[in-house]
């Protein structure tokens, strides 16, 4: 409850600042949920901003944190409160005098929230929070400052979530740090219903705010420390403004969707893809205005530099640490200190799968259908089959012609961002998940069409959204994460280190390495284990996948133990499958397999075995 | 179905009806990637 109170005050806190903020940029609306989500989402931003300033100068205690919330909380403490009253008050109203439908919709968003909020509320075990979300985020707040992690690459990215999660990882844990990330997706259903109440009408803006929770993927990630809900507001708001400063001509609206674009792309890289097509899109839209070029130019370069600006402490940072502002990317144009440029590059694109356009022009075809309905892998915490609404509804639109202006453009912009994150092989929809947000609003006109002009039409998508409700209600309950299951470690009737021990990966090794090395010991996770978050002792990554050791570049024994004498290692673990003679064959291949069995034969010195994994030290 | 909007398509029952069917093979073959043992 504690994680909570404390949640609520920073986004309390965040949107006071954030609302001075866009009220010194003339970028109010009026409407409260819409300055609200706005405020909220510059205040995380600017969060995002101070906790990544205070981390690289050494300042990461939680004194210095606390200092920066309450600087932002007198930056506006009126608003403070009336924010925190107006939130109550709104709600009331609205229940109390909205339609039944409406308050049908809205409740029912306020549930699945509600339903997710228990997973968050548990131990972390998404393993990309394991590997970099939470497990760089502990390393940094231990650490009271951001080190540079050479061995795990994916921390090097631009990582404005994983500010937020150092933010709580350093307060509280790491539920306060999953909090963030729900609570980022609870700013993306406001958003949408205040974005779909400007444009379209206030039911369409509360369709597509319902639509977007009951995703198939928002459930599952909305409650982990992940970093798409964030990215999806930043990246939802900048496209809002965008088109908001076509209408009004208010330099701050520009200015205001470049900061949101900028703070997209601190979210990760693909946000890339999104940013490009905004850029894109203001030249359409400032070239369809007959402007003279230098002016076009003008806007252009403001826009992109804001944007860039607010990703460039990042750029800064890695172009520091590795020679390379976009590392783990282009490692061939730019070099690299710590990663063969080849090998670096391939890790990276080996998480996908390669449907790319030349080749595979099947799949270009089956595009939506393989990111929206089929998935792209059988894991479903990876790349689950998102949702079927959009491929089944969507087509709807064409009886409700013609379709409003701000939906085309929704449209037409989706598609530019995915045919465009397509031919650049990201392929999840994971990856360009704002999109859905987007369409998320063209299914709630739909919705809002239907109801005003077509009834027999209306019954049947009210019946198909009552099927999916049903299934994402029952997916929750009785899925791989089911809320039972949440609620039962919660309340303490299934112990956390059971409950982990089956969903967290190399779990109970890593707690019986934390009884039994002494504590100066520093490991090489191993093979097959790469998910050091519940480690408490300091690690390496030693996977195959990842370059910092390079494996397939060593040429005896002695190279193996000279490296990891120089990065000071005394300890592995790693799957004991590996332990066997020859057993490495298959992966390794013959010459790296003879390296590595004999480094085990000569130079290894077992400890214990734990659920397949062996713990032992290191004989120099 | 209304008739004010002449540019609609929902005069086509047929293609409403189409439409309906596609929703629903739609959903089925999403729901049955979460079917076990598939």
């Amino acid at each position: 409850m504690a994680d909570i109170l404390i949640l609520i005050l920073i986004l309390l806190a965040a949107a006071g600042a954030g609302g001075a903020l866009t009220r010194a940029l003339k970028a109010e609306s009026g409407n409260f949920w819409e300055d609200f989500c706005v405020g909220a989402a510059l205040g995380l931003g600017i969060l995002i901003l101070a906790v990544f300033f205070l981390g690289v100068a050494g300042l990461l205690q939680r004194w210095f944190l606390v200092s920066v919330l309450i600087l932002m909380f007198l930056a506006a403490p009126r608003r403070f409160f009336v924010n925190a009253a107006a939130i109550a008050k709104k709600t009331y109203s609205f229940f109390a005098g909205a339609d039944l439908l409406s308050r049908v919709i809205a409740g029912l968003t306020a549930l699945l929230f509600l339903c997710y909020l228990p997973f968050a509320l548990t131990p972390p075990i998404h393993p990309d929070a394991l590997v970099y979300h939470l497990a760089a985020p502990k390393i940094y707040a231990a650490a009271g400052r951001i080190v540079f992690l050479p061995d795990n690459f994916r921390a090097s990215t631009p990582s404005g979530m994983h500010m937020l999660f150092t933010l709580g990882m350093a307060l509280r844990g790491p539920t306060l740090a999953q909090l963030f990330h729900l609570a980022s997706g609870a700013l993306c259903a406001i958003a949408l219903y205040a974005i779909g109440g400007r444009r379209l009408s206030r039911r369409a803006g509360l369709w597509a705010a319902f639509i977007f929770s009951s995703l198939y993927t928002v459930t599952i990630i909305a409650p982990q420390a992940l970093t798409e809900l964030g990215y999806t507001l930043f990246a939802l708001l900048a496209f809002h403004f965008l088109f908001i400063w076509d209408e009004s001509r208010k330099p701050g609206h520009l200015v205001a969707g470049a900061i949101f674009a900028g703070f997209a792309l601190t979210t990760r890289y693909q946000a890339v893809v999104w940013v490009v097509c905004l850029a894109g899109t203001l030249l359409i839209l400032e070239s369809g205005r007959r402007e003279k070029p230098a002016k076009i130019a003008a806007r252009l370069a403001i826009f992109a530099s804001i944007a860039l600006a607010l990703l460039s402490p990042w750029l800064i940072r890695n172009a520091i640490n590795t020679g390379n502002p976009v590392f783990p990317f282009l490692n061939h144009f730019f070099g690299n200190r710590y990663f063969d440029a080849e090998y670096g590059v391939m890790a990276i694109a080996s998480n996908l799968r390669p449907v790319s356009l030349i080749g595979n022009l099947r799949h270009f075809f089956l595009f939506p259908w393989l990111a929206t309905v089929r998935g792209f892998t059988e894991d479903t915490g990876f790349a689950p089959p998102a949702s079927p609404v959009f491929l089944a509804l969507l087509p709807g639109l064409l009886f409700f012609r013609p379709i409003p202006r701000f939906v085309r453009r929704a449209l037409f912009f989706s598609l530019a961002v995915g045919v465009l994150s397509w031919s650049l092989w990201l392929v999840v929809l994971r990856f360009w998940l704002p999109v859905a947000a987007l369409l998320c609003l063209a299914l709630g006109h739909l919705f809002s069409a239907a109801s005003r002009r077509s009834k027999p039409v209306y019954i049947m998508l009210l019946l198909f959204i009552a099927a999916h409700t049903l299934f994402i209600f029952a997916s929750v309950f009785l899925g791989k994460n089911s809320l039972p299951t949440q609620i039962a470690v919660l309340s303490g009737r299934i112990s956390k280190d059971e409950y982990l021990a089956t969903r967290a990966h190399g779990y109970r090794v890593f707690r019986e390495a934390d009884k039994i090395l002494p504590p100066d010991a520093k490991v090489l996770i191993g093979f097959y284990l790469n998910q050091g978050y519940y480690l408490d002792r300091p690690y390496l990554y030693g996977s195959l996948e990842q370059g910092y050791l390079e494996w397939w570049k060593l040429r005896d024994t002695g190279e193996l133990t000279g490296w990891l004498k120089d990065k000071g290692v005394t300890h592995i673990i790693f799957t004991s499958y590996f332990s066997k003679p020859g057993a490495c064959a298959g992966p390794f291949g013959e010459k790296l397999c003879a390296i590595w069995d004999e480094f085990i034969r000569n130079h290894f010195r077992p400890m214990a075995e734990v659920d397949g994994s062996t713990i032992g030290e290191i004989v120099y | 179905m209304e008739k004010k909007d002449g540019n609609s398509l929902v005069k086509s029952t047929f293609a409403v009806a189409l439409w309906a069917a596609w929703c629903i093979l739609v959903f089925i073959l999403y729901f049955l990637q979460f079917v076990p043992g598939r």
